[in-house]
């Protein structure tokens, strides 16, 4: 009887328990798969944290000790540098919730200082960040730290540009002027090659001028000749024929005398 | 009428005698240089006719050719035709004579007398006669036989007319006594000969003046005449390998042959 009232006893227990860590394990599971973003869930996380120290070998609890240690290392790393409105949120938030206790000791971490980075350290900080506008301020630090380099090295970047763009545009200028020059070098070379070939052509016209006069003078030279060669021609048939009609009249008058030759 | 004769006689001999006077030679003086006109006369001739003396000489009477043959200075032979009766040649003393008196020699074949063509004696007598009239008419100064021509040299292809009269303006005519008719190569050698007789050289001048071409025949004349006529065909004649006579070639007359030469017909 006793032995059965044990039973029932460890089987009332058995069932009881294990009714327990259920609602445990459910409530943890729940705590788990809260979205950060509206916000961090201390007071359950805290409690969830509560029952996974007693009761270490529920189902989510690792995933329990992961966040209170990440934002462990929240509070850790946001103590450390405090600059942001989330990190005084979060050291102001933490260190008066009885989570704060609990917290593992950890290493900080450092938070990014520049705009320049793809996700904070932590998930949480990370979940919260930009409904503080974490980024917008790392932007202003940032541009606090280097603005001055920035606006340095925008000057000399403008004035690097400025001098480039006078280089570039004295370079244009200067190119202009210089094909300006080249162009009015080879308009005077043109110029003057017109004005030789220009030249070239008034003396070969008069060339061509002298050598037509001077073919019509030989022409005329020649007509003259050859009128003086005909002329000369005829004055020499001329006084071949009188010749020879002196001679015809000389024989004639042989015959005459000689033959008594009747005409 | 013996004493008409004889006043004739004297008459004549009056005239002579103021002949003589009036030239101012003696008779002996008259004498020789007749009888060296007749020597020379035959020395460049060859021979002559007794006729043709006396015309020389202008003596109306003959004889004189037979009396210097008497005096050994002429060689009298009678001609086979009997026209003229006989022909004179030089002796060995008249061809000496002749030579010694002479401007020029020329050889003298006719020595021995039977040398001379009698067939060319009235073609040579002719030329002696015209020779003669145009000396006598004062139309020419001087004049060269054919043998004349041989001394100086004569040309290859270049006719030799019979005798050359030269006249006082430097006319030299040529005078061809023509005869016989020539044919083919003969008519067309003279023709061409006669060309280059008269064809001017490189400093104008030519052999001939002119030509006269004497002939007792119409025909002869009018043969020569046409064959000479401008643009008539003239064959030039050359010996083949086998001796034979070939034309060579065919030329044409030059126009101005017919104009440089004159044909004279003449009685027979």
């Amino acid at each position: 009887m006793r032995i059965t009232f044990l039973l029932i006893v460890l089987l009332i227990m058995s069932a009881c328990t294990s009714g327990e860590q259920k609602s445990s394990e459910k409530f943890i599971k729940e705590t788990i798969d809260i979205d950060w973003d509206d916000g961090i869930p201390f007071d359950d996380l805290f409690h969830a944290y509560k029952i996974c120290q007693a009761h270490s070998d529920y189902e989510g609890c690792n995933e329990i000790d992961a966040q209170v240690t990440d934002v462990s290392v929240s509070l850790k790393s946001c103590a450390v540098d405090q600059r942001s409105w989330l990190c005084r949120t979060v050291v102001l938030v933490i260190s008066k919730h009885p989570i704060y206790k609990v917290l593992p000791d950890v290493e900080s971490m450092v938070l990014p200082s520049n705009p320049f980075y793809w996700s904070l350290p932590t998930h949480s900080l990370e979940a919260q960040a930009s409904n503080f506008d974490y980024r917008l301020e790392s932007i202003s630090w940032w541009w606090g730290k280097w603005k001055i380099v920035i606006f340095l090295l925008t000057t000399l970047l403008l004035f690097a540009f400025g001098l480039n763009h006078y280089r570039n545009f004295r370079q244009k200028i200067q190119l202009q002027i210089a094909q300006a020059y080249q162009e009015k070098i080879a308009l005077k070379i043109e110029e003057e090659q017109l004005l030789q070939m220009q030249a070239l052509l008034a003396r070969r016209n008069e060339a061509a001028k002298l050598e037509a006069e001077k073919e019509v003078e030989l022409a005329k030279q020649k007509l003259f000749e050859e009128e003086n060669r005909v002329a000369l021609g005829i004055k020499v048939a001329n006084e071949k024929s009188e010749k020879l009609a002196k001679e015809k009249a000389e024989a004639d008058a042989l015959l005459q005398a000689v033959f008594k030759r009747k005409k | 009428m013996n004493n008409l004769n004889k006043d004739k006689f004297n008459g004549q001999l009056a005239a002579a005698r103021a002949v003589l006077v009036s030239s101012g030679k003696s008779p002996r003086e008259i004498g020789k240089e007749s009888r060296l006109k007749i020597l020379e006369w035959i020395y460049r001739w060859g021979y002559t006719s007794s006729s043709v003396g006396q015309l020389l000489l202008g003596r109306t009477s003959g004889g004189y050719l037979q009396k210097l043959s008497k005096q050994s200075w002429l060689v009298p032979t009678k001609t086979k035709s009997g026209v003229p009766a006989a022909y004179f040649t030089l002796s060995q003393i008249a061809l000496e004579e002749a030579e010694r008196n002479a401007n020029s020699l020329c050889k003298y074949l006719e020595l021995d007398q039977y040398k001379v063509d009698q067939s060319k004696i009235r073609h040579n007598l002719i030329a002696q006669t015209s020779t003669i009239n145009a000396l006598r008419a004062g139309l020419i100064t001087d004049y060269q036989t054919e043998r004349m021509f041989g001394v100086d040299g004569d040309k290859l292809g270049v006719k030799r007319p019979d005798v050359v009269w030269v006249t006082s303006t430097g006319l030299r005519c040529g005078i061809e006594v023509e005869l016989s008719a020539k044919w083919e190569r003969q008519l067309d050698d003279f023709v061409l000969k006669l060309i280059r007789a008269l064809k001017s050289n490189g400093d104008n001048s030519s052999e001939f003046s002119r030509f006269i071409i004497v002939s007792d025949s119409h025909a002869i004349i009018n043969r020569y005449s046409t064959a000479m006529q401008s643009g008539q065909p003239l064959s030039i004649w050359e010996k083949s390998d086998r001796g034979h006579w070939v034309i060579q070639k065919t030329i044409r007359v030059p126009d101005w042959l017919i104009s440089r030469v004159d044909f004279q017909l003449i009685e027979s």
